[in-house]
Parts: structure tokens; sequence; C-alpha cells
């Protein structure tokens, strides 16, 4: 396999079904220096960008972050701390997921939610596989409650701790992840309301012109 | 030493790909040809797809038939709107930034 071919692997495939032959021959045409190739791979990140459904890098940053943070949230000392943080960021994320799904695929607000609640899912693959493996982490607060915390992700919603959780963890596993799938949902509408005002402005500001 | 321009509206490569095509269809190379001769700007393959891509979706010029490896692109009445007004707003800030400049 050539240089030239590798570069071009660096576009999203649906991307290179579309231009990746015209591509391909303009590539051929210009000699490989160093600028040439960094200017091909950032085209290559800005399509897996804007071009893939947004949800999909979503999802893949929250099944990255939900990895991580089963790992850090095994250290009992940084959990609690995390949790807060956790809700925000996730909720922000999911917000921004809704509003880039209207923005990027101009779909409405339907699409939004099932994109958010797609990129949620995958967020929650790690959480629950964890659960099922190692059991939840339990969480002793300052107050003195105790939560069982299923994973940073799921984190968002604590379970309160019962004795027969740990037999109970697959099943609260799930029910939790569906509570989260749910509310996600909600956060990708929300999201899309801001991306349809977000486009709203963004035509007015075209039409007013740069002065 | 003086730096460089290589930034600003007459360098942006929408801007400059809808020029290009302002004069008839054509291909992705003879667009970077073109646009280096006009504008002295080297557009690198990935800038040059990136902003074709975007171009096409926003309906501002469309793809026609293909030869062999090469697909020549055109300019749509949308993407003809849109070049006359930016082109016009640059005239304008042009000839004003001139006129200020005069009584420097």
């Amino acid at each position: 396999m050539t240089l030239r071919n590798l570069l071009l692997r660096a576009y999203p495939r649906s991307w290179r079904d579309e231009y990746g032959e015209e591509f391909a021959g303009v590539l051929a045409q210009k000699p490989l220096t160093l600028r040439v190739v960094a200017d091909v791979l950032g085209g290559g990140f800005m399509q897996h960008l804007f071009w893939d459904d947004p949800w999909k890098i979503c999802g893949a940053g929250l099944f990255v972050w939900t990895c991580l943070g089963l790992v850090l949230i095994r250290d009992s000392r940084l959990a609690p701390s995390m949790e807060p943080l956790s809700a925000m960021a996730l909720g922000c994320f999911l917000l921004a997921t809704g509003a880039w799904t209207v923005l990027r695929k101009k779909s409405g607000i339907r699409e939004a939610g099932g994109a958010a609640a797609k990129a949620a899912m995958a967020g929650i693959v790690p959480s629950v596989f964890a659960t099922l493996l190692w059991g939840p982490v339990v969480v002793h607060h300052a107050n003195g409650s105790t939560w069982l915390v299923w994973g940073l992700f799921l984190s968002v919603i604590p379970v309160p701790s019962i004795p027969e959780a740990g037999r109970l963890a697959g099943h609260l596993a799930i029910t939790c992840s569906l509570m989260v799938l749910a509310a996600s949902a909600v956060m990708g509408f929300a999201g899309a309301l801001l991306g349809r005002f977000i486009a709203a402005l963004r035509g007015g500001l075209r039409e007013a012109g740069p002065c | 030493m003086a730096r460089k321009t290589t930034s600003g509206p007459a360098t942006d490569p929408e801007l400059l790909i809808l020029s290009s095509l302002a004069g008839g269809p054509k291909h992705g190379y003879a667009m970077m040809q073109e646009i280096g001769a006009f504008a002295g700007v080297d557009l690198g393959p990935g800038t040059l797809y990136t902003a074709i891509t975007r171009l096409v979706e926003e309906g501002w010029i469309e793809p026609m038939e293909a030869s062999g490896r090469q697909r020549p692109y055109r300019l749509t009445s949308g993407g003809f709107d849109y070049l006359r007004g930016q082109l016009e707003k640059m005239r304008q800030l042009a000839s004003f930034g001139l006129r200020r400049l005069r009584t420097v």
C-alpha cells in the first residue's frame, strides 16, 4: 500500500465513497511534501468531524470517558468529588450532541433525541460490562450516606445502597441504563432546540453580513 | 522583515473555488492550478476538498458527470448569488478602506 493510499484512509469511508476517486486523482498529481501530507491529514480530521454522524463521534468520546472514569472511580478518594462534574459534563455533552446533529444534518428534534440516546448508549456499554464483571462501586459520602455508583457515566443517578445490591447488580445496571437513555433523549431534544436557535442566529448574521 | 499575508477574505478557500468556477465548470486539480495563478494561493488537496464538500452541502456548487477519475463541478444559481453578494461586500469594504487610507 502506497503512502497516498494510506493518506486516503484518513478520511471517513462514506466520504471516500463519494469523493475518494477524484481526491486520489488530485493527490496523485501533487508531490508529497510534508506540507501536503499535513494538509491531507488535517482535511481527514475535519471530514471526520463534519461528515460522520455526530452521534458516532460523541459516542466514541463518551465510551472513552466512561472507560477512564471506571479506572478513576475505583479510587474511592476521587469518586465522590467527580460526581457533580460527571453529571454536568454529561448533560452538556448530550445537549451538544443534539445541537450538533441539528446543525450538521439539518435534522428534526426527534433525530437529535435519537442521536443523543445512541451516544449515551455507547457510553453506557463499558459501565454495564464493568458492573456485571466487578459489581458496583460503593462510595461513602461526607454526610454518612452510602451510594452505589455504576461507573462514572451512571453516577448521574446514583442508586442508594441496599444489601441485595450485589445480587441485583445486573438488573439495576440495566434499569439505570434505561433511565439514562430516556434522560439522554430529553437532553437531545433540548439540544435540538439550542441547535435551531444557533442556526437561526447564524442565518441572521449571514443576512446581515460581516459589517 | 515584512510578514507574508496568508489569511483574509481574499484567501478564503470557498470564495476562491467559487470565483474559479464562475469562469466555467472545472475539476479539482484544474481549480487548484487556476487559484494558484489568479490568487497566488497554493491550496492543498485536503483544504480544497474540505471546501468542496462544504460548498456541495450548502448547494452552492454541484458535481457533473465524471470523466475517468476527474469529476467537474459547476456553480449553482444559489452559489452565483452567494459569490456575488460576498464580492460586493468585499468591494464595499475595499473602497471604504482605500478612501480612509487616502486621508491619512
